[in-house]
């Protein structure tokens, strides 16, 4: 019976896959309808799973507050603030003055603050890159660093000649050559998932 | 529609099916090469070596691993490395489901959440000890980045966690991710499909998992057939782009192009 | 003194009788017969020994063969016994070890002097000085090979490894981390401030991007009033640079009453739109109002997916406003029915991966309306090629803080772009400064203490 349950799924996702594949590369007006609605179902899905990854969310910080585990007051902090932002943005709106008084006064703080703290620890890494492991490509990531933040930087009087030009090239050619690369192995290797998934061999929706 | 819209839509979308269909036919015959041999012919990644390390001390110490799976989902091309992730998630719990403190995963879009805890159910299903699972062992601790980074902070810093695994979609965020693991001694191994993230995770750690050696963990945790038989055809087509890139370089070069 | 010395096991019943007779005699007897062997062994021809131990001794010549036969019968008797069964069989004499052999003969010993003299059995009295020697020195120091050696050192280290406790992390090294943050910190906040702060003159022009210009170049090519779809799609987190750069765009858009219908891909996106839209009306004076300026659709889920759905019905997949109203059937929008009906697209976003989806997805659905890119410094790399192709595909680029005071300035304005441009500018030369310093100090270090090959 299990083994049956299992194939039914299978079967669903692998024919599901495949109408849209083809349906995306042929546009014969049969395929396309079905496309489309498949793909409506698929939006409506992911819009909902928004709330149940919002639940989810609301379940482990509340066991977090049952257990009374380190950390459970930030927890019980994040539900009240869950809570009576759901009530403010439900009762006035998502674009009233107090929803956009919590989002500018609140969120972007907090969220910005997180930047912040990143940059930091960014420089912070830098500085101790070098002390990690002395070798070519880290002292050639070093110097592509400094090179690209100084030829960014533009003060009245003063310029490096040539240092802008080389950072744009350095940005423009050989970043972004190495980028596409680097782009078309990760391109190649979500087709062979894709294919694995299609294929039944991959099953990231249970056994 | 007459007949030579249909011959223009049907040409059109043979150049893509057609790609999609040769490499779904390298795959199978890769497949059967690899199903003969006694070993699969697979460079060494020295990043899934140490992983293996770690996950068996992890086990033996009492620790606890944690894989973050991104925030990325399956309904963008970003959902390539959620999936990629997932299948690690699947071959860790069945490595470690009777540790002391089995691996969380953590995830920062609401449909990854839902198969990552489908995953591990699975597996203990499989494995036949359904009453230790439990629910909470694969988490959304955020619905959009910066908030599912400060999510993910806290399960790094409170949960005992000796490695830590961050394989999906990140911004520079990761960064903090990996800045958290090396405060608390953790192992941490990175692999991302963002460009920028794989360039703060070199500065960070030394296992970086590059490009598309982030599809790479099925051939070489608990391999199966079709992982490395999907391995051997991207290399293919990776060389088959090199020659194209090349070939059509020098045509332009040449100014035939 | 124990009599008890025959070969015999036991005592037959004459020599008993005979022992109990000569029992009070024994004592004398023995006394006696000492002082007689010893008179005795003086004199050398009398009896050497008592008539009761002469009955106990066996006969001198007999003695040897009597012995051994009497002891070899037994053996063999008990052989005999216990032959029909293999369990019980007992060694024989041929498999018996040699020490036990040994002790065999050495119970043939006679003994030539002292007061057991022709006696068997005993140990002798005498003194064989071949027995007499040096004991052999054996040394008491393990005899191991080299790898025994090693093996068990490495074990001996293990042990030691788990019984003593590990020192902890050091808490200076944890601390001067922390210190090394702060200052860190501290330094990029002084260099962030000091140009706010003292209204130094420094003043820093933005550098000269042709992207931007062709963006604005654009924008002054379409007529007032026209509807334009623009998409804020970046995250709260980066929003102090995508808000600067892309309000020196919208705040031209605005001069130029544009009717403005606002979509994301993101979920915060609307809101952040809204908030755009409030901060240009208080700081440009517009009086720009939902549904009589601007019309906001809200969030649309599916990212790439809700994009190509979007791309080809518009009307479909998102019909009503944020306000729950039913906007396509009312002006401006009712003469929009795909999205080329649209006289511009812009996009904001930080992330290179949404910029592409829009690029890839939407692009070839717009026909020959024109799409101008918003994006953060670090998207624009990946961006730029889409601009930079040919045909290109991306019409206009504005990246960052530069870009948007770059396009203020070209239209002779001022905004946050430009108002944060030096700071900006102090803060990257203190980044850059701290990591040069940390790359020379280390380098330095390690060509210090490198050891020479």
């Amino acid at each position: 019976m299990r083994q049956l349950k299992t194939s039914i799924v299978v079967a669903i996702a692998v024919i599901t896959g495949i109408i849209v594949l083809v349906g995306y590369f042929i546009e014969l007006p049969v395929l396309k309808n079905l496309r489309i609605m498949l793909l409506h179902f698929a939006v409506i899905l992911i819009a909902v799973t928004l709330i149940v990854g919002v639940v989810n969310l609301v379940q482990v910080h509340w066991k977090k507050i049952q257990n009374r585990q380190s950390g459970g007051v930030y927890s019980l902090i994040l539900l009240i603030s869950l809570l009576v932002t759901i009530i403010v943005v439900g009762y006035f709106g998502p674009t009233s003055t107090p929803s956009l008084w919590i989002f500018s006064n609140i969120q972007i703080p907090i969220a910005s603050s997180l930047i912040a703290v990143l940059t930091v620890v960014l420089i912070y890494t830098g500085i101790r890159l070098l002390k990690r492991g002395f070798n070519f490509f880290s002292l050639l990531f070093m110097v592509t660093v400094l090179i690209v933040i100084l030829g960014t930087v533009s003060f009245q009087g003063f310029r490096i000649p040539g240092l802008r030009e080389l950072s744009t090239w350095i940005t423009q050619v050989p970043a972004v050559g190495g980028a596409r690369g680097i782009l078309l192995g990760v391109a190649l290797g979500t087709i062979a998932t894709g294919m694995r998934v299609l294929m039944g061999s991959d099953r990231p929706y249970g056994r | 529609m007459n007949y030579l819209d249909y011959l223009y839509i049907v040409d059109r979308g043979i150049q893509g099916l057609g790609f999609v269909l040769i490499f779904f036919f390298v795959m199978i015959i890769s497949a059967i090469i690899v199903r003969r041999r006694d070993k699969p012919f697979i460079r060494e990644i020295p990043t899934y070596s140490k992983l293996k390390q770690s996950i068996s001390l992890a086990v033996e110490s009492g620790q606890r691993l944690h894989l973050s799976l991104g925030s990325g989902g399956i309904n963008s091309m970003q959902g390539g490395s959620a999936l990629a992730g997932l299948s690690l998630l699947k071959r860790l719990y069945r490595m470690t489901y009777l540790s002391d403190r089995p691996p969380v995963a953590t995830s920062g879009e609401g449909t990854i959440g839902i198969l990552s805890r489908d995953s591990i159910r699975s597996v203990y299903e499989e494995v036949g000890v359904m009453e230790e699972y439990e629910p909470t062992t694969g988490q959304v601790s955020g619905l959009t980045p910066e908030p599912y980074i400060a999510g993910t902070l806290l399960v790094i810093l409170d949960q005992h966690v000796s490695t830590n695994i961050l394989m999906g979609n990140y911004n520079s965020g990761i960064a903090l991710l990996a800045d958290a693991g090396e405060r608390r001694g953790c192992l941490t191994v990175a692999g991302s499909d963002n460009i920028t993230a794989q360039a703060v995770g070199y500065v960070f750690t030394e296992d970086l998992l590059v490009g598309e050696e982030l599809f790479a963990s099925g051939a070489y945790i608990q391999p199966s057939t079709m992982h490395v038989a999907s391995l051997h055809t991207q290399d293919f087509f990776r060389w088959g782009i090199v020659a194209v890139i090349l070939v059509a370089g020098a045509l332009k070069l040449a100014g035939v192009m | 003194m124990s009599n008890d010395i025959k070969p015999n096991s036991g005592t037959s019943p004459e020599n008993g009788k005979e022992f109990e007779k000569s029992g009070e005699v024994q004592k004398s007897t023995t006394g006696q017969s000492f002082q007689d062997s010893s008179s005795d062994n003086e004199t050398g021809q009398e009896k050497k020994t008592p008539d009761w131990l002469d009955d106990a001794i066996p006969d001198e010549k007999t003695s040897d063969n009597v012995a051994e036969k009497s002891l070899m019968q037994d053996f063999h008797e008990d052989v005999e016994e216990s032959a029909d069964d293999p369990s019980d069989r007992e060694v024989e004499e041929k498999d018996l070890p040699e020490p036990v052999k040994g002790e065999q003969e050495e119970d043939t010993i006679e003994v030539q002097a002292g007061p057991l003299v022709g006696v068997e059995g005993v140990l002798p009295v005498e003194l064989d000085p071949f027995f007499i020697h040096e004991p052999v020195r054996r040394s008491i120091k393990l005899q191991v090979t080299k790898a025994q050696e090693t093996q068990a050192l490495l074990l001996d280290q293990m042990i030691k490894g788990e019984i003593e406790s590990q020192p902890e992390v050091t808490q200076s090294k944890a601390v001067s981390n922390n210190i090394l943050r702060i200052g860190i910190a501290i330094f990029l906040l002084v260099s962030i401030l000091l140009p706010l702060s003292t209204r130094l003159p420094v003043t820093i022009t933005p550098p000269v991007s042709r992207d931007s210009v062709s963006a604005n170049q654009l924008i002054e090519s379409i007529s007032d009033g026209a509807t334009v779809l623009l998409t804020v799609d970046y995250e709260p987190g980066l929003s102090a640079e995508m808000d600067a750069a892309l309000a020196s765009v919208v705040d031209r858009m605005m001069m130029k009453d544009f009717y403005l219908v606002l979509v994301s891909t993101v979920p915060t996106g609307p809101v952040q739109a809204e908030r755009l839209l409030v901060l240009l009306n208080q700081r440009g004076g517009y009086q720009y109002e939902s549904s009589k300026n601007y019309t906001n659709l809200g969030y649309m889920p599916g990212g790439p997916i809700g994009l190509l759905n979007f791309a080809e019905a518009p009307r479909q997949v998102m019909p009503y406003d944020l306000d729950g109203n039913a906007v396509w059937y009312s002006p401006p929008l009712q003469t929009i029915s795909s999205i080329s009906d649209f006289h511009l697209v812009v996009v904001a976003t930080e992330n290179p991966d949404r910029a592409r989806s829009w690029v890839e997805q939407v692009q070839p659905k717009l026909g020959n309306t024109p799409i101008i890119m918003v994006v953060s410094r670090q998207a624009e790399p990946l961006v730029r090629p889409y601009y930079g192709s040919e045909p290109s595909q991306i019409q206009g680029l504005v990246s960052g803080f530069g870009g948007g005071a770059f396009y203020l300035s070209s239209n002779a304005q001022a905004g946050s772009s430009s108002m944060y441009w030096s700071s900006i500018n102090l803060a990257l030369i203190a980044g850059g400064l701290l990591m040069l310093i940390g790359a020379v100090m280390y380098t330095g270090k390690s060509l210090i203490t490198r050891k020479p090959e």
